[in-house]
């Protein structure tokens, strides 16, 4: 009898601890897999899909002749951040009293939930504080400091889950205008471009870089690749599958570097150097790059063989020189800004449509298949998205000042920063 | 797998027959070009001149002051350009929060800079200098090319954003090359493509001249924006008085008050 008891307690504690261990893998499972965004949502740089563009919202068209409503105002400080939005929260990074920090704010008032420090601020200049933009993957936000200090932060109350110093990892010399990049999360993984040493031997330097992906849970170093010679640069990542291969493409200063989920290299090219905007997909297999020098950009095209991936330049010019403003795609065209220049361009012959002067360096998203435009002065602009021309539809003037600062619209709000404030919009 | 293209066109073999298509084609093409634009270049820069207020009435302009607002880096604040022939120039103006001067007094182009770590009045560093030598030029170089060494050609006529215009390049004596835009119909100056320097780097330049205004009888521009590698500046301008009394002092390079040496002896 105490053998069958013995027997059955056994066995309930097999069932028990194969259940728990089931539970626990699930759970495991659960929290690594992609964290999607909810529709509506803004949760990192440049959109859900990194693209500039907000599917899903509506609003009336064109405005009202006076402007759109203001919600809320706030002296956000300074920083070049884009807000990111999700769960109905807005968290944004800034600087005050000579330290950086990852903030969340209430939607509807602007009322700050907490704040967090991410290191000392940048000064210079151009302006202060944060260029880095946090992503938002579930319950966790991750922000990068302008010194390189790279944190994972609850989203509900700002604790911080874990950190990492790019300095002691890589050795990685703070940039001129601080770490720009904005990270990238995908399945369980976290990464960007994390600079690397800056040698100098007999007055000559060389710059090193690298590109690393982070357990977006622990902060344990995945992968990297180390770049020679290369600094870091201020670009951000891309994600994408082509020929169903999962990739991660970075512009680096010298190249276009494409990475697989391992951290295998695909594929490399060359691009014309100093980009700072993101690359841009373009029909699903072909990837705009471009940069504001006089050797501008090009369109390359990702294609693969049984057991290759090779690229090439379908065209390259000075048609789109984009500078810190990203440009975006839509059915065949690329919109975006060269130099001081709204543009369009035909994405089969490389020429532009149309151009339009007069927003200065500016900065655009796509919502309402209309263009959102901000100058660089705060002036907001509803646009026609189309080909054929350029129609100013409605503008106002949103904010004053240097607002370098993409505009971002997240559940009916349009959210707007410049070097001094930030300010919410009721979208009609 | 890491594939870099090779961009090189393949060579080809181009024989005496070839050579002679190609020039045929070429004066062919050159000789459509003079025909669709229907004009010479003394024709356009007549029309040119006549657009802005007409040959004397300029040559009758000695000084010019010039104020109003210029953008740099999105930053907006104060500037002012005085004028005086021949060639004197000075420009004021704000750059990253710090006030900065270049100007020409006749010899040599000075500037207080102090975004190259100097707040003492000091000559232009090479090869910066040229930007300044290139802008204190009082006259358009396209209709004074000749007299500052320079050849002139018109290029042709084309569109340019949907605006129908006539190109007059310019070849500068130091061989910089720069192309005038003059719109078809109005005849003004809109656009043009030279270059520039900046922090020692040489490149391209383009301007755009909008917002014409009559001032004494002279179309000027009031809307002025240059773009050069990823800068963009923006002069809006507010006020443009013509031949005001300019005295030649405000051109000359302050001199640095030099310290004594200290007396230790005593």
């Amino acid at each position: 009898m105490m053998n069958v008891n013995v027997t059955i307690r056994f066995l309930a504690l097999l069932l028990l601890s194969a259940a728990l261990f089931a539970c626990s893998k699930e759970a495991v499972v659960r929290q690594v897999e992609a964290v999607e965004p909810q529709p509506r949502d803004w949760n990192q740089f440049r959109g859900p899909d990194r693209n500039g563009i907000a599917d899903g919202e509506t609003f009336q068209s064109p405005w009202p002749a006076e402007g759109l409503t203001p919600i809320w105002k706030v002296a956000a400080g300074p920083g070049f951040s884009s807000p990111a939005y999700a769960r109905n929260r807005i968290y944004n990074m800034f600087s005050s009293d000579s330290s950086e920090f990852l903030a969340a704010l209430d939607p509807n008032t602007g009322a700050e939930i907490w704040r967090t420090n991410v290191g000392s601020e940048m000064q210079e200049m151009m302006g202060d504080g944060p260029r880095s933009t946090p992503t938002i993957d579930g319950d966790m936000v991750y922000a990068l400091g302008s010194y390189g200090g790279f944190f994972a932060i609850n989203a509900t109350d700002g604790e911080v889950r874990w950190q990492v110093r790019l300095e002691e990892l890589f050795q990685s010399a703070t940039p001129r205008r601080g770490f720009c990049t904005s990270p990238l999360v995908d399945g369980d993984l976290v990464l960007f471009e994390v600079g690397g040493q800056v040698e100098t031997v007999d007055e000559k330097r060389t710059f090193h870089t690298n590109i690393a992906a982070f357990d977006k849970l622990t902060g344990e170093k995945r992968w990297s690749f180390h770049l020679t010679p290369g600094s870091a640069g201020p670009s951000s990542p891309l994600v994408t599958t082509i020929d169903s291969v999962r990739q991660y493409i970075f512009a680096t200063s010298r190249k276009l570097i494409s990475f697989g989920v391992d951290g295998t290299v695909l594929w490399e090219h060359p691009i014309p150097p100093g980009v700072i905007a993101m690359p841009v997909l373009v029909d699903g297999n072909k990837i705009f790059v471009s940069s504001s020098t006089d050797q501008g950009c090009k369109l390359v095209e990702v294609t693969s063989d049984a057991d290759s991936m090779r690229v090439t330049d379908l065209w390259a010019n000075r048609v789109l020189r984009n500078h810190f403003s990203s440009s975006l795609y839509h059915d065949g065209y690329l919109y975006g800004f060269s130099n001081a220049q709204l543009r369009c361009v035909d994405v089969k012959t490389g020429k532009h449509t149309w151009v339009k002067r007069g927003y200065g360096k500016g900065s655009l998203i796509m919502a309402n298949d209309h263009l959102i435009i901000i100058s660089d002065r705060g002036k907001l602009v509803l646009g026609n998205l189309s080909p054929e021309g350029f129609e100013e539809l409605s503008a106002f003037q949103a904010l004053k000042g240097k607002s370098w600062t993409p505009p971002v619209i997240a559940d009916g709000k349009i959210y707007l920063r410049n070097l001094e404030e930030m300010v919410c919009y009721d979208l009609p | 797998m890491t594939y870099l293209n090779d961009m090189r066109a393949p060579k080809r073999k181009i024989g005496f027959k070839s050579d002679l298509v190609l020039v045929v084609s070429a004066i062919l093409f050159l000789f459509s070009i003079s025909l669709a634009s229907g004009n010479t270049l003394e024709e356009v820069i007549a029309k040119n001149q006549a657009a802005h207020g007409g040959l004397e009435n300029w040559k009758a302009v000695q000084t010019i002051k010039m104020s109003g607002v210029y953008s740099s880096f999105s930053d907006p604040g104060p500037f002012t350009i005085w004028r005086k022939r021949d060639n004197l120039y000075r420009f004021d103006h704000q750059l990253i929060g710090q006030s900065l001067t270049t100007c020409f007094d006749g010899e040599k182009v000075w500037w207080i800079n102090p975004l190259y770590g100097k707040t003492d009045a000091v000559p232009i560093p090479a090869p910066d200098d040229w930007v300044t030598q290139r802008e204190k030029l009082f006259d358009n170089v396209v209709w004074n090319h000749k007299e500052i060494g320079a050849t002139a050609e018109l290029a042709g006529q084309l569109e340019l954003d949907g605006q129908q215009v006539y190109d007059v390049k310019v070849m500068l004596a130091d061989s910089t090359v720069e192309h005038w835009y003059i719109d078809t119909e109005s005849f003004l100056f809109v656009r043009m493509r030279g270059a520039t320097y900046d922090f020692g780097r040489r490149g391209d330049l383009e301007m755009f001249f909008d917002d014409y205004r009559d001032v004494e009888g002279i179309k000027m521009p009031f809307l002025i924006e240059q773009e050069f590698m990823d800068r963009h500046r923006l002069f809006e301008v507010e006020d443009i008085a013509i031949n005001v009394e300019i005295a030649n002092d405000i051109f000359a390079m302050p001199v640095s008050e030099v310290k004594e040496p200290e007396d230790k002896t005593q």
